[in-house]
């Protein structure tokens, strides 16, 4: 017995390089092409001067392994990589265990796997659901990377992480938010001083086409052009400015969470509900924002529900509010005929009809307070 | 049975004599549970004596006087105030109507040694072990730990770089070959208490690569000659693109400007000879329009090479061709290379072009190099995918001497082979290995205007070495005396009017060195 066991850890140990190199062996690793020799592309049995049986340890800007990769990966031997994984001024996924390639990583350089040398599983058409999955993943969860359930991609479910991201070569960030810091998109998101630029080069009326009908003030042919959030200098629009000064530091993200798990309760993928408003008055309570005050414009059922309908398209009461123009009322447990922020304010300019409106009203107030009369037609 | 008897009434007078004392002696307080040093306290517990108000602990330290450590009413303590190799005595007294009723005492000692009394560690060790410094010491009564410190200069400053409970340690994070460590060591004892440094011990491990290579090359019987190189500048600016990024080939016009193709930038630039910034040209091509990139537009600009009217050809991996350029930027021409359908696209690593006119290139994509007109039309063409002779795996870089050589960078076979200018083999030198006159990953070659010396570059090794036009290795080239620039991932090189200029991809930035 002791014997065979001995013989079966022998084998064991025999085998492990064993299998290396027949996973390397007819790979595009398989430098040599012939199926010999192989292993002496990047080793060097004896004496060898370097780690890992490298005929030297190469020194570099990238880590570990990665050195030795790109001894190849600088385009003599493979353009595969070479300005992506291989070009240290553009983004990099942040690095699984110790190395790219190993133990915890996500490649093996022995192994070609999922493909790409990937030994992560393919999910879903993309390979990121295997640590992001359905919980936070640790150590990055503050930026909210939750992909199971969010309601951002809604095309169908033909949205993949890589959409958005990349692993390897992703471009370099000008600014981030704060506790953002390694974001790997595929375009700045904040060139200027508005994050949300790459945001909104799918929001910008034409992609994705999400408002092709409903009420709340918003006409078929009105393509909902998120763009407009941007403080452009020329207009108006919903500030995103910090207290202490009149420099936009945020954008979308001061509402949104792309990757929130609790937007899909939200709605909107906003970080918090905003039936009857509740959302807007959490900043607009004291000093966050302009408050809403003792002489703040009455909120709540008046008592002639009848009276917003003095524009057309009418002003929405909280029950009626459909931003995005699907899928009915955007917050259907709203009071019903309550009057609240989103009445007569659109942060996103829904319903303007075209002529810009101070402190993105609904309809343009003007001096002579058509806005107002609309309701208050006694006056 | 006399002498039996008076041993019985020895013993017994005896017996009698140390009762009479203990009870002399003995205590009327508070009777002891027990006292027990456990997890860093001495506990102490005792029993209720009746008529008691209080308990008053008295603590006596290493034979010292008896004092007042704590008054309680409860019938137990923790003292936490204890030091290791310490020996504590304590005694209780019952505070009462009468006064004060003691026990007898209890000695506890605490384990470990005073820090006063802790040594550091002697006896030390040192060897180096294929990729690791071993060192061993002798073990320091009461130590829980030992502190492992590691410096680059004798008794200088040290960097703590490992911990370790037995006497032993294996370091191998952070070194370098060819280069002498020093180490020194301390203890710790429970309460983390440090030593002060042990001796000092240093050890050289291994040998660098330039090292090894002139042992073998000794060995061999071939004595590796000193190449002279003084440091002039280096480039790393790509003008108003900021820095370059991972510049791949370098080559300098009949005025000495130099132009550098500068891969990530997707640009070539041109400075003086002084290193100055003058122009760049070339613009991005489209991604994924690679094939129909627009003239004068790079994807992955790789090799250059220079004609007799200073007009500079560049080579694309990406785009799949050599475009030409004027010496001032502008876009003469492109060529391509028509490949059939089963081959693998042209992919030119490496160039040189004739004094005809005519350009030899090699194709790292069909494992060959080739010889073709300004038309793109191929004159011959040599090479498969192999390691026989005339065959290549990801054929790089390629020159062509004055006696009309053509040395062809072999990569993964780690060869040069040669060839005469129709394509015939001629010779091979090289293999895989680190020793002088091998090679890990080769990548550019040049000959020396000087002497017709082929050096090569290697990208693993970080190393250029210098052979002779026959193939014999006469140089090595890792490090310079009078720069703190190190060669990493070096690829191209020109030797022109007593300068040596060196691509050093990775640090993105060209060396230039006078040579002598």
């Amino acid at each position: 017995m002791k014997k065979l066991l001995t013989l079966v850890i022998v084998l064991t140990i025999i085998s492990l390089p064993m299998t290396a190199f027949a996973a390397v062996a007819g790979s595009l690793h398989d430098l040599t092409g012939s199926g010999t020799q192989l292993c002496f592309a990047c080793h060097t049995p004896h004496n060898a001067a370097g780690a890992n049986l490298w005929s030297s340890t190469p020194s570099g800007t990238f880590s570990g392994v990665q050195d030795l990769c790109y001894t190849c990966h600088d385009g003599s031997v493979t353009t595969h990589g070479t300005a992506t994984a291989f070009n240290a001024a553009l983004q990099q996924h942040t690095p699984v265990g110790a190395d790219c390639s190993g133990a915890g990583a996500c490649h093996d350089v022995h192994n070609e796997g999922t493909g790409s040398f990937l030994v992560v599983a393919e999910t879903n058409g993309n390979y990121c659901e295997s640590c992001h999955g359905a919980t936070p993943f640790t150590g990055a969860e503050g930026l909210g990377d939750h992909t199971a359930g969010i309601t951002h991609f809604t095309n169908g479910g033909s949205f993949t992480c890589n959409q958005c991201h990349t692993p390897h070569g992703a471009v370099a960030q000008t600014t981030n938010p704060a506790g953002l810091t390694n974001p790997i998109l595929l375009a700045d998101n904040q060139p200027g001083a508005y994050y949300g630029a790459f945001c909104i080069s799918c929001h910008n009326g034409t992609a994705p086409a999400v408002a092709t009908s409903g009420t709340g003030g918003q006409a078929a042919t009105d393509v909902f052009d998120y763009a407009e959030a941007l403080n452009d200098g020329t207009e108006l629009k919903h500030p995103t400015i910090t207290t202490t000064g009149l420099t936009p530091t945020n954008g979308c993200n001061l509402c949104h969470d792309v990757h929130d798990p609790a937007g899909t309760a939200s709605g909107y993928i906003l970080t918090s509900d905003n039936t009857n408003s509740a959302f807007c008055v959490s900043c607009h309570n004291v000093a966050g924002a302009p408050p809403v005050g003792g002489n703040t414009h009455f909120t709540g059922v008046p008592t002639d529900v009848a009276m917003n309908n003095g524009l057309t398209p009418a002003l929405p009461w909280a029950n009626q509010i459909d931003e995005d123009g699907t899928a009915g009322a955007d917050w259907p447990s709203a009071t019903a005929n309550m009057m609240t922020c989103e009445t007569c304010h659109s942060v996103h300019r829904q319903g303007n009809t075209g002529v810009d409106a101070a402190y993105f009203l609904r309809h343009e107030n003007g001096l002579s307070n058509q806005l107002c009369r609309a309701c208050h037609t006694a006056n | 049975m006399k002498n039996r008897s008076i041993f019985k009434i020895g013993i017994t007078t005896l017996l009698l004599l140390v009762c009479f004392v203990s009870f002399a002696t003995a205590a009327n307080g508070p009777s002891w549970i027990g006292a027990f040093f456990v997890k860093g306290k001495v506990g102490l517990k005792w029993k209720t004596l009746e008529g008691s108000t209080a308990y008053k602990i008295y603590r006596s330290t290493d034979g010292g006087e008896f004092t007042v450590l704590k008054s309680t009413d409860k019938t137990q303590y923790f003292d936490a105030d204890i030091s290791s190799g310490t020996v504590y005595r304590y005694k209780i007294a019952a505070v009462t109507a009468s006064g004060e009723l003691e026990s007898s005492e209890k000695t506890v000692s605490i384990p470990g040694v005073k820090a006063g009394d802790f040594n550091a560690p002697s006896g030390l060790g040192i060897r180096v072990d294929r990729n690791k410094i071993f060192l061993s010491w002798d073990q320091v009564n009461g130590a829980m730990a030992y502190n492992i410190y590691r410096g680059i200069t004798p008794g200088g400053e040290y960097e703590l770089v490992g911990s370790a409970q037995a006497t032993k340690y294996a370091d191998k994070e952070g070194i370098t070959k060819g280069k002498t460590y020093y180490y020194v060591l301390t203890a710790l004892n429970e309460d983390f208490e440090e030593t002060k440094y042990s001796a000092e011990v240093s050890i050289k491990f291994g040998i660098s690569l330039e090292e090894q290579k002139a042992l073998e090359a000794s060995e061999n019987n071939i004595v590796l000659e000193d190449i002279k190189l003084t440091f002039l500048f280096d480039i790393k600016t790509a003008g108003h693109a900021g820095d370059m990024n991972q510049p791949t080939d370098v080559v300098i016009d009949s005025k000495s400007n130099i132009y550098i193709s500068d891969a990530l930038n997707q640009r070539i630039h041109c400075y003086d000879n002084s290193g100055k910034f003058l122009y760049s040209f070339g613009e991005k091509s489209e991604p994924g329009k690679e094939d129909e990139a627009a003239e004068g537009s790079f994807s992955y600009p790789f090799a250059m090479a220079i004609d007799k009217s200073d007009k500079i050809y560049v080579s694309d991996i990406l785009n799949h061709d050599i475009q030409v350029f004027s010496p001032d930027g502008k876009f003469i021409k492109r060529i391509r290379i028509n490949t059939t359908p089963e081959q693998e696209k042209f992919r030119p690593n490496g160039l040189k072009v004739l004094p005809d006119g005519n350009l030899i290139v090699t194709d790292a994509g069909n494992h060959r190099f080739m010889k073709i007109d300004q038309t793109g039309k191929i004159l011959f063409e040599v090479g498969s995918r192999g390691a026989e002779d005339s065959q290549f795996i990801f054929p790089d870089g390629i020159s062509v001497s004055k006696d009309n050589i053509i040395s062809v960078v072999d990569v993964i076979n780690c060869r040069i082979q040669q060839f005469d200018m129709n394509g015939k083999f001629i010779r091979k030198f090289g293999e895989p290995g680190q020793s002088a006159g091998t090679f890990g990953r080769p990548k550019a070659i040049i000959e020396s205007p000087i002497d017709n010396r082929l050096w090569v570059s290697d990208g693993l090794g970080n190393i250029v070495q210098i052979f002779s036009p026959e193939g014999v290795v006469k140089a090595a080239i890792t490090k310079f005396e009078d720069t703190d620039n190190i060669l990493m991932t070096p690829r191209g090189m020109f030797i022109k009017d007593g300068r040596f200029y060196i691509v050093n991809r990775v640090p993105h930035q060209l060396l230039v060195f006078k040579i002598g």
